[in-house]
Parts: C-alpha cells; structure tokens; sequence
C-alpha cells in the first residue's frame, strides 16, 4: 500500500465528541479535581496536542474541551474582547467539534473561556470561566529552579515574594507589579492569577463562580472554587490597589467605573474604550442592565 | 580569720608530655601540698623554674594537674575539687570567684583601658555601665594611668602601663580569691607601692590572695606567709 | 549553666563507604578520603554541647571537618549518622509537636524531615559565613536581606521591619542611609556586619559563626570581632565560633573543640588548650601559630 493510500484509509470510530480522545480528557478531569480540592495549586497533567501553537491558549482549551456538554452556551474572548482573530478562531473551533451554542454576551453564557481578563460582569454560580494561563508559577521571577518553587510552595515559604513586594516599595514607593499579581488562595497557596490586570483581581474573591486555569505549555492546571478567599499579596501599611479610571469613560458607550483600554488616534490624541466589548455592545445596545 | 582554708592543695602533680620531642616528659611538679585561709596573703617562694607560676596555673585550671586535689570552697557550689571539676563549673567560677593576673595584659583590640577594667565590674557585681566605668576610672587613676590615656587602647602602652591596667581589670571585681603571678614584674618601685596598697585593701575587704613576686622584699612586705616550692 | 544544644556522634560521608573507611581515615591516619571507596569522610563521630550564654570555638586547618560542623548543625547539609537534641527553648514553642510529652529535649533533629528542621532553625539560629554571598541576597537591599526573616516570620508592616532592621544596623555599625544599598556595593567587612545584622533579625539565642574574619585586612578584623564580642555580652548570646586562627577563638570563646580530619580530637577550656594542649596535634597546631 502507498503512503497516501495509508493515510487517507477510512477509519474505524467516529472523530470524538470535543476533539479530545477520552483518555486525554480523563487527564484533565482528574487534574481539575485535584486542583479544585486545592485551591491554588498547580496540578501537572499531560498536555495534549491541539491545533494551535504552544502559548496560544492550548491549556485553556484543553479544560474548555473535556468539561463541554452539547448543551454549554460558550463565549471566548481574548483581553476582553471577542473579536479578537484568536478568540473568533477558537469560538469556531468549538462549534465545530462539540456542535455548541456560541454567544458575546456573558450572562448568556455557561461557559467563558478568556485571555488576559475576567468579564466585568459578575459571573453566576451556574458558569464557569476558563482562564488561558502562559506561566502558571507564581514564583520563577523570584526563584528560576523549579525544584525551589515546588518544596516553596509545599512548605508556604513565601519570603521570597514577599521580599520582592517590600523591595518594590523600598525603591519605588509602591508595588510595581500590574498584571500576574500573586495573591494568597483560601490562606495557604500563592496563586498567578494569570495576566489579568489587577482590576479583575477582586472578581476572584468569594465569587460564586467556578474559575479554571490552563497552562498548556507549562503543563499545569489549577483552581479557584466558589466562595474562595483569594487575597493579594499586601501590606499593612502598603495596601493593595487597582487602575483609577476615574476621570474616564468609554468613547463608545460612555460607561465609567469598568476597565478602559487607551488607544491612540490616528491624529495622536488618545481615546479611551471599554476592555470588556461585549458589555460595551450591550449598553450601546441599550440591552444591559445592572443587576 | 582561722577557719576552714578557702583553698586547700593536696599532692599536686604536674607533668608536661612533650609530643613533639618524642614524648618528652617535663615534671614541673612533684607532689605540691598547702593550704591558704581566709583573708589571707599566701605566697609562692622558691627557684626560678621551680614550679610556682605552674601551680597558679594548675589552681586556676590553665593547666591540667596529673594527679592530686585542689579543693576550693566556693560561695556557689560548696567544695569542689578544681583538679576534677567540669569544665562548665570552672568557667562559671572564674566568672564569679576566681581571679587571675599574669604578668602579660590581654589586649582585647578596639577596647580602651576604661572599657576593660569596667567590663568585669559590670558583669560581675551587677553595677550599671555608669557606674562600672566610674569605679575603674578612679582605679586607673589611683595606679596613675594619665586621664588622656583611660580611652586609648593599651596596646599602644608601655609595659608598664599595660601592667597597671591588668591589675586594675583583675581586682576592680574584687574576686574571691585572686592568683598573681609576678604581677609587678614591670613595673617602678613607686607603682609597686600603690599596687600592694590596692592589694592590702581587697585583702581587708575579704579577698584572699595566691601569688608570687619576682622581688622577695616586695613578697614579704605584703604576705601573710610564705610556702617554698620546689628544692624539696 | 544548662546545655541549649546537644549532638552526639555527627558524622558526615561523601561517597558509598566501605568496611575500610574506618580503619583507613581519620586523625591518626592523616586524612579524610578513604584510599579503596574515595568516601569522604567530612566529619566524624563528632560530639559538642552548647550552654547558654557560652562561646565554644571550633579550630583545625583545612579539612578538619570545622565548617562542615556546622553546617550539618545548620541542616545546609544531611548528616549520614549521629543526632542532635535542643533543650525547652522558648523561641522553639511555636512549633507543634517538637518535645516529646513531658521531655526537656526535643526529638532528634537530624531525622526530622526538612521542613520542620529549616523551621526549628529559623527560629533558634542564625548564621555568619566566611563569604558574605552564602548568607546575603547581595542584589537585595541590606534592609530587604533583614527584612527577609521577618517576613517569613510573618511580620507585615513595612513600616515595622524597616525600624527593626534600622536599629540592627545601626547596632552593627552601618549607616542607616545605606539601608536601601545591595551588600554587594559595600566592603568586605561592612558585608560581614550586614550578615551579623541579618543573622540576629530573628532574636536567635545561638549565633553560628564560621570564619567570619578570614580574608579580611586586619583592622577590619578587629571592627568585627569587637562587634560580635559585645553582642555576645549584650544579647546574652550562646555561640559557635569556627576558625583557624587562635587568636580568634581565644578572644571569643571559654571552651575550644580541636579538629583533625573529621574528628574532635581535644576539648576544654580555651586558655587550657592554647597552654597546656595534651593532643600531639593540639601541641602542633599550638606551636605553629605566630604570636
């Protein structure tokens, strides 16, 4: 037989629901059951090999894959926007291999997959929002030895990071850090939220959702169940803060108090636009209503 | 004050094993028995190379005896033998009872002379640093070190000098029982004057002395008796 | 006085060992490697005890086994045999556990695992190394390398260590307006206080100290020395001075440990062993020294 005749044979079984083989989602349902029970902590699986190149989101959508159902309403969206060409090509993606429903609109949803921000609406208790994380360890800028980071993180010896922080404020009189900030996850681990600004970070704490993190590169899964206490990193007297926007509102929908995106204008003045564009249709809309 | 001797040295042997001369031995001392009272000024007479300044050392555990007893009647722990005793237990008596001047004064670097003498004072009596430093500087006066000098560091004395403020460190605490080997060794026969003066005081006190002076004119005048060593 | 520290019998092996090791190494046979296996034998069989407020000097020349003492004391390093017993410290209540019911002594630290060592060592230690960069972050302020224990210890107001590591600063002779300086901007000696400094951030009652003059210009030295001495006075402090100079241990310590490939050969009182050394190798070492 030629090579092309081989490849091209018929083949036995249907392609599988989602794209993923099942063994392949066992992988990941047992690592997001052990990361739920451990809120923070990241669980190694065996990170599959998945249409997109490394750094792209393919640890995201490993755990989106083995928990879809064909009844899951999904919206992606990439730095808060879902049309973005990475968050279309993967919207598409799912439609194909799981046949679901896909939407811009985040109460519609069940469930959310994201880069780099957390929808500014506040999630429900029947969603889950899945989080695409390029560096899933909290620590390698203060420690680059992954053995280090690993007995740091089973032995809660956090000085390093700490010392970090108070080095910040010793030099520039304030915590430098904008995105990725560490925060302290139900009291015991340090967690990398992912890049997500520190705006989205309070959205983590004793929410009554489900939030899932992938590192497909990295090959790490880890966790924050509802009603978790997830506290950033501060000090008493050095508290922690987010972006001010006050003062600034969307040119587009003229919403204030969400995150804003500063865009320069061809005529090099800057405008400033909601992050979130899936809110910002909707109040152009006149659809949204604050609940 | 005839009472039970405080110190009371019985069959002492002292014999050095030389192992870099193939285990040469050296016996310093051969069978040394005495007793010193109270309040008393003992001191140590013989040949020179006899063994006397051996004997200080041995008392003051310097030097390991090779057999006999040196027993002590200390304030805190009742008789000890200081030839048996832990090294724990000899280290808490030089701090509290035991005093020793030789005739070298052991330079501490960046300490000046005021901050030597006081050291031992505040440690040793519970004084406060103030008052401490005040008491060794009217001792250092009184042995006639120059006020300019009570912060200089003795390094850069004169022997004599040096010896003056090691008398001064060894008696400021007014030990128990003080050892002096050859203490006034370097010193002017005036300076020699006021250094038996200070030692008849701590005597009066309630100090009692061991020693040995390199002038036995100097031995006699202020010793209570003398016990030969050596030549027997 | 009470013993504070005990160990018995520490031995530290590099190597597999075999059933010549013993009979081939050590003091009398003048080395540490065995000559059939290549086993290094750091440290052998060695025994010390540290009372309260005493200063025990550790001499010997290179290879004596002195600074692998106590580092295995440090738990840097796992020794191959022997144990090691500290006495009802108050600094140690913190850790549950650690007496058995009713003892004065702890469990034997060597076989605890690392966690609760590197804990009970926090706690009850600090350290001084030849190399200031063993014991510093030298691209770390000298402010943020005190603050360091602090944090682990818990403490979380800037405002709080910066004054606590000002006033050890500034007991260890170093300006205050280089607190915010990295050690490696500053001199050898000025490197050594900050290691000091840091050493005694914790309120340890042991201060380890291994050849912390070596390799400084004599007036240096002295600046040192005369620190650690009035610390020692002040702080009450219990501590292990390691060196090979004489000078140093005389100056420092009441009792003494000789050394000799791997093992304790001689102890007693420092002016004892420095004039009436009875080990041919003390009378060696004794006679070798300048004065």
């Amino acid at each position: 037989m030629r090579a092309r005749e081989w490849i091209e044979r018929p083949r036995g079984a249907e392609p599988a629901f989602a794209f993923l083989d099942d063994g392949a989602k066992k992988d990941v349902r047992r690592a997001l059951l052990k990361a739920v029970a451990i809120p923070g902590y990241q669980v190694p699986y065996g990170s599959r090999e998945m249409p997109l190149a490394r750094g792209w989101g393919t640890g995201g959508i490993q755990i989106t894959l083995s928990i879809l159902l064909p009844s899951d309403v999904v919206k992606v969206i990439d730095q808060g926007c879902d049309g973005s060409v990475n968050a279309v090509n993967i919207r598409k993606f799912y439609a194909r291999v799981a046949d679901v429903e896909t939407t811009t609109d985040t109460a519609a949803a069940t469930l959310v997959q994201t880069r780099h921000r957390i929808p500014e609406e506040r999630m429900r208790d029947d969603q889950i929002l899945v989080l695409q994380v390029p560096y899933p360890e909290a620590l390698r800028e203060v420690e680059p030895s992954e053995m280090q980071t690993r007995r740091m993180h089973a032995e809660a010896d956090y000085a390093r990071m700490w010392l970090r922080l108070y080095e910040d404020v010793v030099r520039f009189g304030e915590i430098r850090l904008s995105y990725r900030y560490p925060c302290t996850v139900n009291g015991r681990h340090v967690m990398d939220p992912s890049p997500v600004p520190r705006w989205d970070v309070p959205k983590l704490h004793m929410a009554d959702t489900l939030f899932l993190f992938g590192a497909g590169r990295e090959r790490r899964i880890y966790a924050v169940p509802p009603h978790t206490r997830v506290e950033p990193l501060e000090f008493d007297d050095h508290r922690f803060r987010v972006e001010d926007f006050s003062g600034k509102a969307c040119g587009r929908c003229g919403a204030t108090g969400t995150f804003l995106d500063e865009v320069v204008l061809p005529d090099g003045s800057r405008a400033h636009f909601c992050s979130d564009t899936g809110l910002c249709d909707k109040r152009k809309e006149g659809t949204w209503t604050s609940s | 004050m005839r009472n039970e001797p405080l110190l009371s040295v019985e069959d002492l042997r002292k014999t050095f094993r030389l192992h870099m001369q193939g285990g040469l031995e050296v016996h310093a001392l051969r069978g040394v028995s005495f007793r010193v009272d109270r309040g008393e000024f003992v001191g140590l007479s013989g040949p020179s190379g006899a063994g006397k300044s051996t004997v200080l050392k041995v008392v003051h555990r310097t030097y390991l005896p090779t057999s006999g007893s040196v027993r002590f009647e200390s304030a805190a722990f009742g008789a000890i033998d200081l030839a048996a005793a832990s090294e724990a237990r000899v280290v808490e008596l030089r701090k509290r009872e035991i005093g020793y001047v030789s005739q070298f004064l052991r330079v501490i670097p960046r300490v000046g002379a005021r901050d030597l003498v006081a050291e031992p004072i505040q440690a040793r009596l519970g004084l406060s640093r103030e008052e401490a430093l005040d008491r060794a500087g009217r001792l250092l006066d009184r042995l006639r070190i120059p006020r300019a000098l009570r912060d200089a560091y003795p390094s850069t004395f004169s022997g004599g000098e040096q010896q003056r403020v090691n008398i001064a460190r060894a008696v400021g605490w007014k030990p128990a029982l003080l050892l002096l080997d050859e203490p006034t060794a370097s010193l002017d026969a005036g300076s020699c004057d006021i250094v038996l003066e200070i030692l008849r005081e701590l005597r009066d006190q309630g100090s009692t002395m061991l020693g040995i002076f390199h002038d036995p004119e100097l031995m006699g005048r202020i010793a209570d008796r003398t016990i030969p060593i050596g030549g027997d | 006085m009470d013993v504070l520290l005990r160990a018995h019998g520490l031995t530290k092996r590099f190597g597999e060992g075999c059933p010549s090791c013993l009979d081939e190494t050590g003091a009398r046979v003048g080395t540490n490697r065995c000559p059939r296996c290549g086993a290094v034998w750091a440290v052998r069989d060695a025994s010390v005890e540290l009372r309260r407020e005493e200063a025990v000097g550790i001499v010997g020349e290179s290879g004596s086994g002195k600074s692998t003492l106590v580092r295995l004391l440090h738990f840097d390093l796992r020794a191959t045999a022997g144990w090691l017993e500290a006495a009802r410290i108050p600094a140690l209540e913190p850790i549950p556990d650690l007496y058995p019911k009713g003892s004065d002594w702890t469990r034997d630290l060597l076989s605890m695992d690392g966690f609760r060592q590197r804990r009970a060592r926090d706690l009850c230690m600090g350290i001084v190394y030849q190399h200031p960069h063993l014991g510093l972050r030298m691209g770390v302020s000298s402010g943020g390398n005190i603050a360091e224990r602090l944090l682990s210890a818990g403490w979380r107001s800037i405002g709080a260590m910066r004054g606590r590591a000002g006033g050890l600063l500034e007991r260890t002779e170093i300006p205050l307006s280089r607190m915010d300086e990295p050690p490696k901007v500053f001199s050898g000696g000025m490197q050594q206080r900050v290691q000091i400094a840091k050493a005694l951030s914790g309120d340890p009652p042991i201060l380890l100290l291994d050849e912390v003059t070596t390799g400084l210009d004599l007036s240096v030295q002295a600046r040192v020395l005369d620190l650690v001495r009035s610390l020692r006075d002040e702080l009450r402090l219990s501590m292990l001075v390691v060196s090979h100079d004489l000078g140093v241990v005389n100056l420092l310590c009441q009792r003494t440990l000789v050394m000799k490939n791997g093992e304790v050969v001689e102890s007693g009182l420092t002016d004892q062993i420095l004039q009436d050394p009875q080990h041919p190798y003390t009378q060696l070492l004794v006679s070798s020294q300048l004065q």
